[in-house]
């Protein structure tokens, strides 16, 4: 374990010392500060502290740790989506709560206020539980379209309705142009940086559920709202959010 | 009710996870009060029907009590070990081998999300007392409760040991 620790705390020694930690040796785990910036996003799936994230954002990593409330562990990648971008992380971490998918499929005929963010805009965001949407739904499709200005550090973050159902999770900008390439929403995968609001592409919770079925990962699902009307999802996104960082 | 997919094929250690957890949220559901469980084998027309606690009253619960559970088991804070240490004291003394039982608080949460007042039966010593109050209202929860849910909570915390490394 002491040896994993230090392991952990070398391999993000070169993008966090300078920002968040001390970079004199440390005896205890490391930690990582609140506001400190992550290069992914993913969300507990379950009590075991199993986590879903982008599949780009962790497959060229040597290492992967996770960090939650300035706490770093180090991941296992438990399995791998290749055709949605998909990966589960094994991790140590104890979640406060862990996501809750729609049972029955949801139905893209309408345009709806939705919510997805970075973890470590997460934890520094201003007035977060009063937030109650920063995306909207495009109608149409396979896969669950958003409009959000989103920014990288956004790869594998949860999409939430208003009633906190997991109705998704990001993993790319849609180009804008024919014949382009989408922008993966990972800090390191990021070609360029994006500003403003654009399509963004999410997993839907479907195929998402499918994945985890067949990876042998439980998961809760129900129709039931997590969240009261007025209850803010930023303030549930930031709870199930998990900071992903490559070593 | 939630539903919890859980193949056949996952690890072992699946399924007692997974219990442990509606278990929990089971004896919040409970402690709140509001018959979550009420009349299960009892005659339906005996009794009226029991208000079903909403679900997210519950995943409320359960955020709160799993919160305080971390911040009782940080083994990086100093208050912790020290009312750890008192712990481990108290059982030697007394010769208890079995952990101590589980507290039981009643916590009402401000809009913020800080624990604005706090009820427990003494530990039987101030320190201790004074230390407990303090792991648990010097954070806020990371969210703020639902404004229709009705306080206080009544939650069953356990004061599981700190491992010495």
């Amino acid at each position: 374990m002491a040896n994993t620790m230090r392991r952990a705390a070398a391999a993000i020694a070169a993008g966090a010392c300078a920002v968040a930690m001390p970079c004199a040796s440390r005896a205890e785990p490391p930690r990582l500060s609140i506001g400190a910036d992550t290069h992914a996003t993913g969300v507990f799936l379950n009590q075991q502290g199993d986590v879903l994230t982008a599949r780009h954002a962790v497959d060229h990593c040597k290492d992967v740790f996770v960090v939650k409330d300035g706490k770093v562990a180090q991941a296992r990648v438990r399995a791998v989506s290749n055709a949605h971008d998909l990966a589960v992380l094994g991790t140590e971490l104890i979640p406060y709560l862990s996501a809750t998918f729609p049972a029955k499929a949801q139905s893209g005929g309408s345009s709806m206020g939705v919510f997805a963010e970075a973890y470590s805009v997460l934890q520094r965001m201003p007035h977060r539980a009063s937030v109650l949407s920063n995306a909207m739904t495009v109608p149409g499709g396979d896969d669950l379209n958003l409009i959000s200005g989103v920014k990288p550090g956004t790869s594998g973050s949860a999409v939430l309705h208003a009633d906190g159902l997991v109705a998704g999770v990001v993993v790319e900008r849609v180009a804008r142009g024919p014949g382009a390439a989408g922008v993966v929403l990972s800090r390191a995968s990021s070609a360029a940086m994006v500003s403003g609001p654009s399509q963004v592409r999410a997993v839907a919770a479907e195929p998402v559920k499918q994945f985890l079925r067949d990876s042998g990962i439980s998961f809760t699902e129900s129709d039931t709202p997590q969240l009261a009307p007025n209850q803010s999802p930023a303030a549930r996104a930031a709870t199930l959010a998990v900071g992903i960082l490559c070593g | 009710m939630a539903k919890t997919s859980n193949p056949s094929f996952t690890r072992s250690s699946g399924s007692p996870f997974i219990r442990r957890a509606w278990e929990r949220i089971a004896r919040v559901a409970g402690a709140l009060g509001l018959g979550l469980t009420a009349a299960a084998s009892a005659p339906a027309a005996a009794q009226a029907p029991a208000q079903p606690v909403p679900q997210h009253w519950i995943s409320y619960a359960q955020l709160a009590s799993n919160q305080f559970q971390a911040w009782l088991s940080d083994p990086e804070n100093e208050t912790v070990q020290r009312l750890h240490a008192w712990m481990q004291d108290r059982m030697l003394q007394e010769g208890q081998a079995a952990p101590p039982a589980p507290l039981i608080v009643r916590v009402w949460v401000g809009e913020g999300g800080k624990v604005e007042r706090l009820e427990f039966a003494s530990l039987g010593q101030q320190q201790a007392d004074e230390d407990l109050r303090a792991l648990l209202t010097s954070q806020a929860l990371s969210e703020p409760p639902p404004r229709d849910m009705r306080q206080p909570m009544v939650l069953q915390l356990e004061l599981s040991f700190v491992a010495k490394t």
